[in-house]
């Protein structure tokens, strides 16, 4: 190739002729790898940064470890009557004060968190595990089974699930069990409906079909393949589920129809003390704020875990993204 | 010096993310003249948009920041407007059409008022004048009943109409300057066809200066007068059409015209291909952005980018291999008009 | 002819219900052959039914009508099991490298998942040495096993597709645009890296793709489809050489060259009109809305496939 001057004059004499020799080593200097980045220990990291989601988690944390630890340490038990404390205000002995019947209040509230809590868990997770499996079935198969699902879904989705609850709990009686099958046939319609467009969604992505190509079954292809790229996004709607049913079981001890006494929930501690409420506050203020730090730390900390959740970072390439934004940007001005 | 009718010189532009700053355009010269079309080819993220984009200044700033350079339209330096006195060049004087017809249309409003609007805000017409122009347009570019056309929502048409009335749209305030970002990379051959044919009518008809981006070498190949091929953010070789074509001088340009088998001619044995992939343009590499990629590679190109060298009648480029220290006597492997090496042409 | 072909497509359909009444004739009635070893190209426009094509032979979508033969044995129709070993023998390679891997799998995962599926290999240590060799194969490292596919390029990705689809030893691969969603110099890296393999592997492909000029490269015979329809089909050389359907000559005059001066001295005669709808189609040529030669007949009546040439058929009235 013919060589070039400008002017008659190089652009730097500084260039020696090793500069202009081959480079001895080309696959030193050929492109690195992106660092690596594994999905859930980056949630975790962006998590952690987060400073709501560290309060939240701290606020859950001291709840179910107080839960867990104060009915077994405390010197009274739960539903220990003793009519020579009752009705006590807050005291050393007595950090939440007593009942009409001389019951701690602080083990009682703490025995409460602890079935809430129960109630809560497991009453969210088992709808959702019920409309899970429900909403595979129908966006997998597909066609007349998925048609009818979903018009079962959207007739009980017509009836307000208090009517459910109501009667289920009739006819079984206040206990954590029937409440939680109460939740269990009332919840599941909701994640049922999510899961199935979620199925749908992934269900012609083309790692599926690949999948399928290679002979996969479809409950690998569901759990190695699908779930994985939505256990997120499930973790979130968890989180958010809790809460509804710790109030749902407020709701039906309020009515009358939750836990029985001597055993006890939040929800019906706060309804006990709704009635005392003038002369004896604290009988009320206790059960109330922890519910209220329960229910807003829970939801606190499903918000941030979106917020770490948002694949920004992930599922393409960054610079494709990032240039897309930059497009997009462009065109809205 | 002659005057151009865009001269954008020494252009550097970055974005400011969440994890660094990327530098997208890192020193970029081109002019363009009245009624010629400049292909600018090359990869994606190699900053050709971004560069239009920035000559458009349709980049939010921030996170877009122009850093050095100037981009001078009819002897007023664009790269210091602020937003509001560049609201008259925009659609006015420079227009721009982009690959996704679709997003750029409003779904919810008719084709005419889209047209009409975006006319009246330039020109100060009456809605029958408007009307009238909008029409005339509509027919220009090739689309049958253009009344009808006018009366239609977007959705309601196949991408190449859409892309025609984009081009309609883009040129009914009778811009001097044409921006078409990829606008034909969405649509099928033969629907691509028909639209660079429009293109071409028009830029005949109407005098307009196109600045044609893709890359595709076929498509550059039957629309530019003059070409400049991007890499890594920088114009690595520019001249004329034919001066590319038949004689390249970059190995990345030779690599870019080698690795596409054409219809035409003999099939060949095997295709040029460059290995690996383009850098990362957070952290660019400090020499010439396709030393890592070269198999002509000298110390000196990891080292320092290389400068601007001409190898005559407005050719070109960025490459050590040309200096004439280099002792290296590399053959190009490709190209009608030029040595090449013995066994290994492409084409 | 037995033996002569590994794979035979006659009268393959595939409608898809939009309900409403609508149908969309997607592919329709469908033939062609493909021999042992060869590559046959198969092109058109977005929309005309090609990958359907491809989906349809791996039976991701179920025919609805034509059979199809392979190594004559009719697989239109086979029980799971039969079809899940089918799965060793054909494969396919996807579009997009950024939607066709899972990104929760690692590279390393991705690969060996068709191994485990199908049993081969006697434990996972010896799986673990097939997928270094695959990934070595296609151009990747062993060290790239345990990485996840964001961390990839395009290019790697589809590597790691190709992989995956080539882990199961299987004889005929579907190539489904498997090169489009590609920078221009990574797609010629993928195109020899195919043409290797294939000498390596003894594979037979059918190569969907848009690109007519890739197509030409790599495929030794070509079949044209239009709107569900294959309208020409024959050795690459022919095709490309003589085009004998309106549609081909269409297309193939539409390409760009990378040659300015052959590019501005051409005549271009750009196919007017737009394409019709494949919903509810009515008898007659598809291409009667564009074609320059359309007559009544065409608008009324099906053309059948006629010979034109060894190896070269068409269908068109006015042959």
């Amino acid at each position: 190739m013919e060589k070039i001057k400008k002017n008659g004059q190089l652009y730097d004499d500084t260039l020696t002729e090793e500069d202009f020799s081959p480079v001895p080593d080309r696959a030193a200097i050929v492109d690195q790898i992106r660092p690596s980045m594994r999905y859930w220990p980056e949630v975790g990291k962006r998590l952690m940064k987060n400073k709501m989601a560290i309060a939240s988690l701290t606020v859950l944390a001291v709840i179910v470890l107080l839960a867990i630890f104060v009915p077994i340490f405390s010197p009274y038990e739960y539903d220990a009557s003793n009519f020579l404390a009752a009705k006590q205000k807050p005291s050393w002995a007595h950090p939440f004060g007593t009942d009409k019947v001389g019951r701690d209040m602080f083990t009682r509230v703490f025995v409460g968190t602890r079935t809430s809590l129960l109630i809560g868990v497991i009453g969210a997770l088992i709808p959702y595990i019920i409309g899970m499996t429900i909403g595979a079935i129908s966006g997998w198969v597909g066609g007349t089974v998925d048609m009818v699902i979903m018009r079962v879904v959207d007739v009980m989705l017509c009836i307000p699930s208090m009517i459910y609850m109501i009667l289920i709990l009739v006819v079984l009686g206040g206990s954590p069990v029937s409440l939680i099958v109460a939740l269990a046939l009332s919840g599941w319609m909701g994640s049922a409906r999510g899961f199935r467009g979620r199925i749908l969604q992934f269900k012609n992505r083309e790692f599926v079909l690949a999948a399928k190509t290679l002979g996969a079954r479809p409950g690998r292809i569901i759990i190695r393949h699908i779930l994985p790229n939505i256990l997120g996004n499930m973790a979130v709607g968890l989180c958010s589920a809790i809460p509804g049913a710790i109030f749902a079981e407020a709701g039906m001890s309020y009515i009358g129809l939750g836990i029985s006494p001597p055993m006890t929930s939040l929800g019906q501690l706060s309804t006990d003390g709704v009635a005392v409420f003038m002369t004896e506050f604290h009988r009320f203020f206790f059960p109330s704020l922890i519910i209220s730090l329960l229910i807003f730390a829970l939801f606190m900390f499903g918000n941030c875990l979106r917020d770490a959740l948002d694949p920004k970072l992930r599922d393409e390439d960054y610079m494709a993204r990032v240039y897309r934004r930059m497009r997009k940007g462009g065109r809205k001005a | 010096m002659s005057e151009h009718l865009l001269e954008v010189k020494n252009l550097h532009v970055s974005f400011r993310t969440v994890i660094g700053e990327v530098k997208a355009v890192r020193g970029v010269d081109f002019y363009l003249d009245r009624g010629e079309t400049l292909g600018l080819v090359g990869e994606s993220g190699c900053g050709k948009s971004v560069t239009v984009q920035t000559v458009m200044r349709l980049n939010p700033e921030p996170p877009a920041e122009i850093k050095e350079g100037s981009i001078v339209y009819q002897g007023v330096d664009i790269a210091k407007l602020s937003d509001k006195e560049m609201r008259k060049y925009r659609g006015k004087e420079f227009s721009m059409i982009f690959q996704d017809a679709m997003t750029s249309l409003n779904p919810t409003t008719r084709i005419g008022k889209q047209m009409k609007e975006m006319l009246q805000a330039h020109r100060k017409v009456s809605d029958q004048e408007a009307r009238e122009i909008c029409i005339r347009m509509l027919s220009m570019v090739g689309l049958p009943n253009p009344e009808t056309v006018y009366e239609r929502f977007p959705h309601t048409m196949s991408g190449g109409q859409r892309q025609r009335v984009m081009i309609a749209m883009a040129l009914s305030c009778n811009p001097s300057i044409l921006i078409a970002d990829e606008p034909t990379t969405a649509l099928d051959v033969t629907i691509q066809a028909q639209i660079l044919e429009v293109m071409n009518n028009l830029k005949r008809e109407l005098n307009t200066s196109i600045i044609f981006i893709t890359h595709n070498m076929g498509v550059v190949a039957r629309m530019a007068d003059r070409l400049a091929v991007m890499y890594a953010g920088q114009i690595i070789e520019s001249g004329k059409s034919e001066d590319i074509f038949y004689r390249p001088k970059h190995p990345y340009t030779w690599g870019l015209l080698g690795s596409m088998p054409s219809l035409k001619g003999e099939v060949p044995k095997r295709l040029l291909s460059i290995p690996g992939t383009p850098p990362d343009l957070f952290a660019p590499p400090k020499g010439c952005g396709f030393a890592s990629r070269c198999e002509h590679c000298m110390n000196v190109c990891v080292n320092r980018v290389p400068p601007e060298y001409d190898v005559g009648d407005g050719h070109k480029v960025r490459c050590w291999l040309l200096d004439p220290r280099c002792k290296a006597d590399v053959k190009p492997p490709i190209g009608r008009d030029q040595e090449l090496i013995p066994g290994k042409e492409a084409e | 002819m037995a033996g002569e072909y590994l794979l035979q497509v006659e009268g393959l359909k595939k409608y898809f219900n939009l309900g409403k009444g609508r149908i969309l004739h997607a592919v329709d009635d469908v033939s062609f052959a493909v021999r042992p070893g060869e590559t046959l190209g198969l092109v058109g426009e977005s929309g005309c039914g090609k990958t359907t094509v491809g989906r349809t032979l791996l039976k991701l979508y179920k025919p609805d009508g034509g059979r199809i033969i392979y190594r004559d044995e009719d697989v239109t129709h086979v029980p799971a099991r039969r079809q899940r070993e089918l799965c060793c023998k054909m494969q396919m390679i996807y579009q997009d490298p950024y939607a066709s891997l899972n990104p929760f799998m690692t590279i390393g995962e991705i690969v060996s998942e068709g191994l485990e599926i199908n049993k081969i290999g006697k434990d996972r240590a010896e799986r673990q040495m097939m997928t270094y060799d695959l990934l070595e194969m296609v151009g990747l490292t062993k060290e790239h096993a345990n990485r996840f596919p964001h961390e990839f390029s395009g290019g790697q990705r589809q590597r790691a597709g190709i992989a995956r689809a080539l882990a199961v030893n299987p004889e005929f691969v579907v190539c489904d645009e498997a090169i489009s969603a590609l920078d221009v110099s990574v797609q010629a890296q993928i195109i020899n890296m195919l043409l290797d393999l294939r000498e390596k592997m003894n594979l037979t492909y059918l190569f969907i793709a848009h690109d007519l000029s890739v197509v030409r490269y790599i495929s030794q015979r070509v079949a044209v489809m239009y709107l569900g329809k294959i309208v020409e089909i024959g050795s690459a050389a022919e095709v490309y050489a003589h085009p004998a359907h309106p549609y081909t000559q269409g297309l193939l005059n539409a390409v760009p060259v990378a040659d300015p001066e052959f590019e501005k001295s051409k005549q271009y005669k750009a196919m007017t009109g737009e394409v019709s709808s494949p919903i509810n189609c009515k008898p007659g040529c598809r291409f009667a809305s564009r074609c320059p030669r359309a007559t009544e007949k065409c608008r009324t009546e099906d053309p059948l496939m006629k010979q034109v040439g060894p190896d070269h058929f068409v269908a068109c009235h006015h042959l």
